[in-house]
């Protein structure tokens, strides 16, 4: 009777229903590891790895239908062209990504989460 | 003596699919310099061919491509890729263009990044 601890994350079979928590999570990393923080070469890597990691440890722990792959990537921003894009070939049913982008004076952060059902 | 189901022919080799992602970029930049009002679609380009030849190579693999573009200004970029999922069958090929091996013959002024994830179908 009390068992729907995360209002249904952890029944969760289909991506789309998961959606807003994966976005919650994704945001809640970015702002975590860059928030009030500058462009450092010597420190992005380690950003971008951070980011990642907290994703996946964040989603994997609530919900164990899917496989999780978190892709962060940091720009210094200095007016350079940027494009991305990305297409998938999964199950449309069950599967599905989210991309998140934030940005400051400094730094833009492109974060892609993808769910693989099991 | 055929042994269609063998295990190599469905696993996913990172090094024979880096190979393929850097002839596609390579046919579709070509000689071009970067120019915003193409990127968006050299990027779709991009992407479309290397997912056709994910698909082609009928292995029982998900796939999801990734292709940026990047103009050559000086920004710095660090990209990292976090996973959970079955390190024994799925893995990552990135294609990072230009490198030592695959050199910007035509002084391009871009970067171009692809990435295809692999996660082996569980049914």
């Amino acid at each position: 009777m009390a068992d729907d601890k995360n209002g249904g994350l952890e029944e969760a079979y289909v991506f789309h229903e998961m959606r807003d928590e994966v976005q919650r999570v994704g945001e809640g990393a970015i702002i975590n590891v860059l928030e009030g923080r500058s462009y450092s070469a010597d420190k992005a890597a380690k950003w971008s790895q951070q980011i990642g990691e907290e994703v996946v440890e964040g989603l994997r722990g609530t919900n164990e239908n899917f496989k999780w792959v978190a892709s962060c990537t940091l720009l210094q921003r200095v007016g350079a062209g940027v494009h991305l894009s990305s297409s998938s070939y999964w199950d449309a049913q069950k599967d599905g990504s989210v991309v998140l982008r934030w940005e400051n004076d400094s730094i833009m952060c492109i974060l892609l989460v993808f769910a693989i059902s099991l | 003596m055929d042994d269609l189901g063998s295990s190599e022919e469905l696993a996913f080799t990172p090094e024979q699919v880096e190979s393929m992602l850097y002839q596609v970029i390579t046919q579709v930049i070509g000689q071009s310099v970067y120019d915003d009002a193409k990127v968006a679609q050299w990027v779709d380009e991009i992407n479309d061919r290397c997912m056709e030849m994910l698909v082609e190579l009928t292995k029982p693999f998900k796939y999801t491509v990734t292709t940026f573009i990047m103009q050559r200004k000086g920004a710095g970029l660090h990209s990292s890729h976090s996973c959970f999922w079955d390190m024994a069958t799925d893995n990552i090929a990135q294609a990072n263009w230009p490198n030592d091996k695959h050199r910007d013959q035509h002084n391009n002024r871009m970067y171009v990044v692809v990435t295809v994830f692999a996660a082996a179908m569980t049914k």
